[in-house]
């Protein structure tokens, strides 16, 4: 009997440990390159058969889910990260360190790696990530056919950059060459660029970096700023100089306007020099076709005089300190991390090995031996081993986070020529130094007083319940009446139950307003710091508010009286009368990327369909209204650049914005056909005319529906986020920084999830103290037949 | 009696006689140039939706956006069929759940929370619709990252209960908001009429109002279905299995680092679309039913 229950249970042991475990693997990959990791991990499955992996592909705001999920404990165990990701996280005791792995592990040799990868991913001497790629953006590919058109020889592996072209230096001069191999048209407008990035911030931090320069005294401890250093204002007037004098290079907005990007360019050999990663390759392979199939790659060139150094990009696998499973996800890591997984992503053309012996050895990211045509080009891809092996990041303390996002954000400005260099340099210095400051200063925090805000958090709510109840305590009620008050709160009880779901957030951000929080480390106690920086330091708080208040200004005014009219005309008795209602509703119903991607190019000052009548077509082009546009945008003599203009930035929205009418209009609808037809009956028996009974029966009998919509209205507009973040991330110089986009990347980039809380509050008071207004006003315009009189 | 078309500029016409038939063409002609001219403008950007989807991946790269595609081809449109990780009709049905299901909850108890705040009265109706109110005016920025801890705390992640649930609690300020109005705009006569012969408010709602109440149902059900059709942060952030996932984050997949495959978010926008305007065009019957309870029809 014994011996049978020891069998049994010898069984149910082997049954659990044949179990196999799953690992949650979360990636950014998406349509082109989820199918090669699917492969790996099928691989890896075979081989370890008690081990199944899951893949969480995360298409969008990859960092911002991770840390939900963190906050939340249900952490994936293991994940695809970059230099710029994993950092926060290390910092916050998310990841799990690996050093403890690699001293038990013989199989796993470090040294195997290229050194700086290995550096990126070392955060106070702990490594968090196996590199899995590296991605050198010291590379410059070029198009062989416009080097010979202009018979400028090709680029020397030795070549070096100045200020000034040194033609008589050939091959070896990179700014004589982009100079020789920019073509213009007869009015000046450039159609043939010399060279170009492949965002716009690579080329200015790639020269600073070669240049020796950095807009900040320390990486280990910045303490100070250096952005209007004369070494710094002179290298910053060279980049803009190429950009927006010399027109060598395209400008990020023109190409934004234009739907075209730096690498359609290139291959449509349009571009002679591109500065891109090896991720271009595979592309390239496919797309260089024609008169364009004869390229080839060569490293950044160096500073004159100096040695090279460019800047670079990676990915390794990481483990998340909540894994249950940190044997097993050791052992996948190892898989994705090391040759299996290399080798499988660099045959595929995606990623250039980490470890240094792959990528120089043929036939794995170096084309094979005997490979023909597109598949050996390019022929000098040798050089991103050297490219890899001098790259250099900066990993700066997490403290300068916020601020080196700033100058990110400078840098665009400058190279998109929105103000000139050294305003926007002198701008920087004072914006950074300040922020600096603060940013030391709030080092210093106290403890969370959770339990303070747990009583607090109480007596808000019963505060909140007092406020609804005691008011009206002292009503007498009747009989009538107080079955009444029952039955009303019985239908109310869904409602109540869902507030849960939405106070209890709200409570919390709240409390968080009060803060210095990130999600990850527990909340430090600030008291009413966030609020008083928000008014007294922040100059950018001021600047959101005013651009918000003025988009709202002309939006909403102008979507109420569009949807009204629409609706009007829709609720004619016409033939086909429906489909006209869903056309005009369809704009509202496409896809917002889709959209917002379309709209950039309506806007595209030289081909966009909206200069194109305002400036070309009859009746417009001939009334000088172009001409006067032009004058008013503060740029004579040139079409209009909608989204490029802090002037027209604001007006392109809400021009935008009245596509999306049709959801008013849907409202408006339902609000007509409300209105009993009795009214008009009487009205007609009256002799009153069209617009009498407009003014007369529709206006007042619609006025609960014109109440709804200003209402929700004033709340949609206030917050509007979506364009701004798409179509101009804020800019053109902060013109649409809106609060909610501004708040947003306190809360999502620069981790300040406290302050980003109350700036939230700040614009939730503005909201409601409106809004209570205008229920108060509307006692006096609004009419409702369902009154009692 | 002529039989009174509210404020239609032709019926209007129509009955000042002979005199008028002029004028009635006119007026007509007008209105039917106004609608064909706005809805002109309005499908623009959706005309340029559709060429680029009909065009190959190389006609986009050469011609203008605004051309009409020199060669018609549906490749975007089969390539999208056949792709493995898009998987469209996993992804279409998941979207479809996750819109229903909502539009029911929502048209059902937005209903049931507005109905008191329109037409009971209790203590402190005015100060909790204030309440009701202020939920919509906090950004969602900073809610998110505490719902998603709350939607943990529940074991919800990775499934469709955080989209299903809170759609049967109300539905969300902006709907209650919405039929709170209609209801209000309501005429009291017949309510007051049953009240008197003692029907419940319960029955007064369910048998009075809601069918008087097609247009602004019919509105909030076609705004939460395509509400829910179109979200991306919420199935971006709750659901984990690409399994799970809908179109509009699948859409997003086709946008990476390595560039836009513009041929496909073209043609992905268009099949996303279609079924929306469907469902449009099959709940308009509902727009225009008006107030039967006084109405001289």
């Amino acid at each position: 009997m014994r011996a049978a229950l020891a069998l049994l249970l010898w069984c149910a042991a082997l049954l659990v440990g044949a179990q196999p475990i799953t690992l949650r693997y979360a990636v950014t990959d998406g349509a082109d390159s989820l199918g090669v990791v699917e492969g790996i991990v099928k691989e890896f499955e075979a081989k370890n058969p008690n081990i199944k992996i899951k893949i969480e592909p995360i298409v969008d705001s990859y960092a911002q889910k991770l840390m939900a999920m963190y906050a939340a404990s249900i952490s994936p165990d293991v994940a695809r990260m970059a230099p710029q990701d994993y950092q926060p996280m290390a910092a916050r005791g998310v990841l799990l360190p690996l050093n403890d792995f690699l001293r038990n592990d013989p199989s796993v040799k470090l040294a195997d790696y290229y050194p700086n990868i290995v550096r990126f991913f070392t955060y106070e001497d702990k490594l968090y990530s196996l590199p899995r790629e590296v991605a050198p953006t010291g590379l410059i590919y070029y198009n062989k056919r416009l080097f010979d058109e202009a018979k400028v020889p090709y680029p020397s592996p030795d070549w070096s950059w100045g200020y000034e072209p040194r033609p008589a230096e050939g091959a070896k001069d990179f700014t004589w060459m982009i100079g020789a191999l920019s073509r213009k048209d007869a009015k000046g407008r450039t159609f043939q660029y010399g060279y170009s990035s492949a965002w716009p911030q690579l080329m200015l931090e790639t020269l600073m970096l070669s240049r020796g320069l950095k807009l900040w005294d320390s990486n280990e401890k910045p303490t100070k700023m250096m952005a209007t250093e004369p070494d710094v204002i002179d290298l910053v007037t060279f980049a803009s100089d190429v950009v927006n004098k010399h027109k060598w290079a395209p400008s990020q907005t023109e190409l934004t306007s234009a739907n075209t990007s730096q690498r359609d360019l290139f291959i449509q050999g349009k571009l002679a020099m591109y500065q891109s990663g090896p991720w271009e390759i595979l592309k390239f392979r496919r797309e260089m076709k024609g008169p364009n199939a004869e390229w080839d790659v060569v490293p950044f060139p160096a500073y004159v005089g100096s040695v090279n150094r460019t800047k670079g990009e990676g990915s390794g696998t990481s483990i998340f300190a909540t894994t249950r499973y940190p044997k097993e996800a050791w052992e996948f890591v190892k898989f994705m991390s090391g040759p299996p997984g290399m080798i499988a992503m660099a045959r595929a053309g995606l990623n250039q090995p980490a470890i240094r012996s792959l990528a120089t050895q043929p036939g794995i990211w170096l084309p094979a031996a005997d490979a023909t045509g597109d598949a050996a080009k390019p022929k000098g891809i040798a050089v991103t081993d050297r490219a890899a092996a001098s790259m250099v990041i900066d990993l700066v303390p997490e403290y300068f986070r916020p601020i080196a996002n700033l100058c990110q954000g400078k840098s665009y400005d400058v190279l998109t020529g929105v103000n000139p260099p050294v305003k926007t340099m002198e701008d920087l210095q004072r914006t950074a130094s300040r922020d600096l400051a603060n940013q030391i200063r709030r080092q210093e925090t106290s403890p969370y007083p959770t339990n303070i805000a747990l009583v607090l958090g109480a007596l808000i709510t019963i505060g909140i319940i007092a406020w609804v109840y005691l008011p009206e305590r002292g009503v007498k009620f009747t009989t009538a009446a107080k079955k009444e008050n029952r039955s009303a709160y019985l239908f109310l009880i869904p409602w109540m139950f869902g507030l849960a779901f939405t106070l209890g957030p709200m409570l919390y951000s709240l409390f968080l307003s009060l803060a210095e929080s990130d999600m990850i480390k527990p909340p430090k106690w600030v008291g009413l710091r966030n609020y008083t920086d928000a008014f007294m330091l922040d100059d950018s708080v001021a600047i959101s508010l005013r651009q918000t208040f003025v988009y709202a200004i002309f939006s909403i005014p102008l979507g109420l009286i569009s949807a009204l009219a629409l609706s009007l005309l829709l609720n004619q008795k016409v033939k086909g009368i429906p489909l006209y209602r869903a056309l005009f509703y369809m704009p509202s119903l496409a896809s917002g990327v889709a959209m917002s991607l379309i709209w950039m190019r309506v806007f595209n000052p030289d081909s966009g369909l909206l200069n194109h009548m305002i400036y070309n077509t009859w009746p417009l082009s001939t009334t000088g209204f172009g001409d006067w546009l032009s004058y008013m945008a503060g740029k004579p003599g040139e079409p209009v650049n909608w989204l490029a203009n802090v002037k027209t930035v604001i007006p392109a929205f809400v021009i935008m914005g009245m596509w999306g009418a049709g959801g008013g209009t849907v409202i408006f609808l339902a609000g007509l056909q409300g209105i009993s037809t009795s009214y008009y009956e009487a009205a007609t028996i009256d002799g009153a005319n069209v617009w009498r009974k407009f003014r007369n029966v529709t206006l007042p009998l619609l006025t609960p529906t014109i109440f709804f919509s200003l209402i929700t209205g004033i709340i949609g507009a206030l917050q509007v986020f979506t364009q701004a973040v798409v179509m101009t991330d804020g800019g053109p110089d902060r013109a649409t920084l809106f609060m909610v986009v501004y708040l947003y990347r306190q809360a999502f980039q620069s981790l300040q999830m406290g302050y980003a809380s109350a700036l939230a509050w700040i614009l939730f008071t503005i909201i409601l103290v409106i809004t209570v207004i205008q229920l108060q006003a509307s006692k006096r315009w609004v009419y409702y037949e369902g009154d009692i009189k | 009696m002529a039989k009174s078309e509210p404020l239609s500029i032709s019926a209007e016409y129509h009955r000042a006689g002979r005199r008028g038939i002029l004028q009635q063409r006119i007026a007509n002609a007008s209105v039917g140039l106004a609608l064909v001219l706005g809805s002109i403008l309005f499908m623009l950007p959706l005309y340029v939706m559709v060429a680029m989807s009909l065009k190959s991946k190389e006609e986009i790269a050469l011609t203008s956006p605004w051309s009409w595609p020199i060669t018609l081809t549906f490749e975007n449109y089969r390539l999208l069929f056949i792709d493995r990780n898009f998987a469209f009709w996993l992804k279409f049905f998941n979207t479809l759940v996750l819109s229903v299901i909502p539009t029911l909850g929502v048209t059902l108890t937005a209903a049931m929370v507005a109905y008191p705040f329109a037409r009971l009265n209790f203590r402190g109706r005015d100060r909790l619709f204030v309440i009701l109110l202020s939920t919509m005016m906090l950004p969602g920025v900073v809610t998110m990252i505490p719902g998603y801890v709350l939607m943990a705390k529940l074991h919800w992640i990775d499934t469709f209960l955080p989209f299903i649930v809170p759609a049967f609690f109300g539905g969300g300020a902006f709907n209650i908001f919405l039929l709170r109005q209609f209801l209000k705009g309501i005429p009291r006569e017949m309510d007051e009429a049953a009240k008197l012969d003692g029907a419940s408010h319960a029955r007064i709602f369910w048998q009075m109002l809601i069918p008087n109440s097609g247009p602004a149902l019919a509105t909030i059900a076609v705004f939460t279905f395509i509400g829910s059709f179109r979200d991306f942060m919420g199935p971006l952030m709750m659901l984990n299995d690409p399994n799970k996932q809908t179109l509009e984050v699948a859409l997003r997949s086709l946008q990476n680092a390595r560039g836009t495959e513009w041929h496909l978010l073209m043609a992905g926008s268009v099949l996303v679309m279609i079924p929306m305007v469907i469902i449009f065009l099959a709940c308009q019957r509902y727009f225009v039913r008006g107030i039967t309870l006084t109405g001289g029809k």
